[in-house]
């Protein structure tokens, strides 16, 4: 195991501090509803890639617990990408039944209610029986959007309906950080989803230090990880590092297979020969894959050959939706098909190593019996992830 | 003899009962209910075969295989999905000390898009 120097990190970020923090935001009730408030739903969210909903009239539609929302995601015949709360405004009842991908066929989304039609850019296009009504203004009847920005391909929204920071603004430092990746070339996904029973600062944690590499994934990396990180950035809520390779270890027979017949894997050493990653990212050797994590909770890992990301949507204080995605370029041949199904695959079980401890944790901190936790140098995400929070709540 | 799509359909028949699944929610399934033995037999009889397969299968458009070829492919899937449990979990089914793995929902897991 390599032994980072202690104090790197709390050097270079001496204000986050280095005490104990404590364990109330957590799991108080009340902290979660300044969170709702002043975090979810002012911040922006990613919902979607823009290869979702790649054709005109596509939508996605996906449930936002913490809003109480559904939100549609929709691509208009003009292109533009625009979002809707999922309720109609006739009384209210959803638009699209269910959640998940479709397209507007006919040109617009149908409620089975009461045969209610709205275009892709939300306006109520045709009422049957609308001469039974009285003065209906179909203008005022549109879908109430929501505000809805891309950037990279990754489709964001805001709750708030007059969003304090465009999304460029928002993503500041980290937007520039991450952006050039080849993000669109990936467009096959592989995405695994699961409702947690634990609060979403106890699941994005998990995935939030190195330090773990060693015991968790004792099982699935073996010889892959070292528990040091590379290059911390604190930039304003949002945060990136490395996350090392360690030295060693041959891989066995199908791994190896594997990586001959593809570079998409994050177990396999990259060839720098054809550079995707940004400028500012991984021009350390030892560099394996990016942690960057865009304020509050969507966590986008790029390497050479591919990315993967987690997003942590609170449902409650106690209940989170994860979902785990694992972006690949289309596969040309069986070759690379069998390759990203092996990747796809050992990622999915180190995730299996990685949530396991976060149920567990959730229900132990509920006991009552410890008030404080305890960081290392190399846990600073963590601590900084806490802050932010705090910071925005106590503004 | 040319090792072709018949060829090795004549090799691996023995597996096309157990692992030619379309699926990956079935691939999952089926390796849970392995024992270390079934897991250990299918990865010994695929590994010696598995690169000529590929170069083999490399041949077809991955939306247009023809039946035996596609059933290869499944094959080279499953393999994909028991390979850690012989080269790095000792054969276990599950993956030692995880979360439970049924609550894992593969999105599309129930396709049969390759």
């Amino acid at each position: 195991m390599n032994a980072p120097n202690p104090g790197n990190w709390a050097k270079k970020y001496p204000d986050l501090g280095t005490g104990p923090v404590p364990v109330a935001p957590y799991l108080s009730p009340d902290y979660f509803e300044q969170e709702r408030e002043k975090v979810f739903k002012k911040c922006w969210l990613k919902v979607a890639r823009v290869e979702e909903i790649a054709e005109s009239r596509d939508y996605k539609v996906l449930p936002f617990k913490f809003a109480d929302a559904e939100v549609i995601v929709i691509r208009g015949e003009d292109g533009e990408v625009r979002s809707f709360y999922n309720t109609c405004s006739h009384r209210g009842n959803k638009v699209v039944w269910q959640p998940g991908l479709g397209n507007a066929k006919g040109g617009g989304l149908q409620c089975r209610f009461h045969g209610w039609v709205y275009g892709t850019k939300g306006d109520l296009l045709s009422v049957p029986e609308e001469g039974a009504f009285f003065d209906l203004d179909k203008e005022s009847c549109a879908l109430t959007p929501i505000a809805t920005d891309v950037w990279e391909g990754f489709v964001f929204i805001n709750f708030d309906p007059k969003p304090k920071q465009t999304l460029k603004e928002y993503l500041g430092g980290m937007g520039e950080r991450l952006a050039g990746f080849p993000y669109e070339q990936f467009s096959e996904a592989h995405t695994y989803q699961t409702v947690l029973n634990c609060n979403w600062k106890v699941a994005q944690d998990a995935f939030s230090e190195a330090y773990h590499v060693t015991t968790i994934h004792a099982g699935t990396f073996p010889d892959g990880f070292s528990t040091e990180l590379l290059d911390v950035q604190l930039l304003g809520p949002h945060h990136s590092c490395g996350v090392c390779q360690a030295e060693g270890g041959t891989p066995p027979p199908v791994a190896a297979l594997s990586h001959q017949f593809s570079t998409a894997s994050i177990a396999k050493k990259q060839d720098d020969s054809k550079r995707m990653l940004p400028p500012l990212v991984g021009n350390d050797p030892r560099h394996a894959f990016e942690l960057a994590v865009i304020f509050p909770n969507y966590l986008v890992h790029i390497l050479e050959g591919m990315y993967f990301t987690h997003q942590f949507t609170p449902i409650d204080v106690d209940h989170t939706l994860w979902e785990g995605v694992q972006y690949f370029t289309p596969p040309q041949n069986a070759g690379e098909r069998f390759s990203h199904e092996y990747g796809q695959v050992l990622q999915r079980n180190a995730w299996l190593e990685d949530t396991a401890t976060m149920e567990d944790t959730h229900e132990a901190l509920k006991s009552g019996a410890k008030q404080q936790l305890y960081l290392q140098d190399g846990e600073i995400l963590i601590r900084h992830l806490l802050q932010a929070v705090d910071d925005i709540i106590n503004a | 003899m040319t090792k072709n799509v018949d060829y090795y359909a004549a090799v691996l028949e023995p597996w096309f009962d157990r692992w030619d699944l379309m699926t990956q929610t079935e691939r999952e399934i089926q390796r849970r209910q392995s024992s270390a033995h079934q897991m250990q037999g299918f990865y010994d009889a695929m590994l010696p075969q598995l690169e000529g397969l590929i170069e083999v299968l490399n041949e077809f458009p991955l939306n247009d295989m023809p039946l035996h070829a596609r059933s290869l492919m499944n094959l080279t899937l499953s393999l994909a999905e028991i390979a850690p449990h012989v080269e790095f979990y000792d054969g276990a089914a599950g993956v030692p000390y995880a979360f439970e793995e049924e609550r894992f929902i593969a999105v599309r897991g129930d396709s049969a898009q390759l």
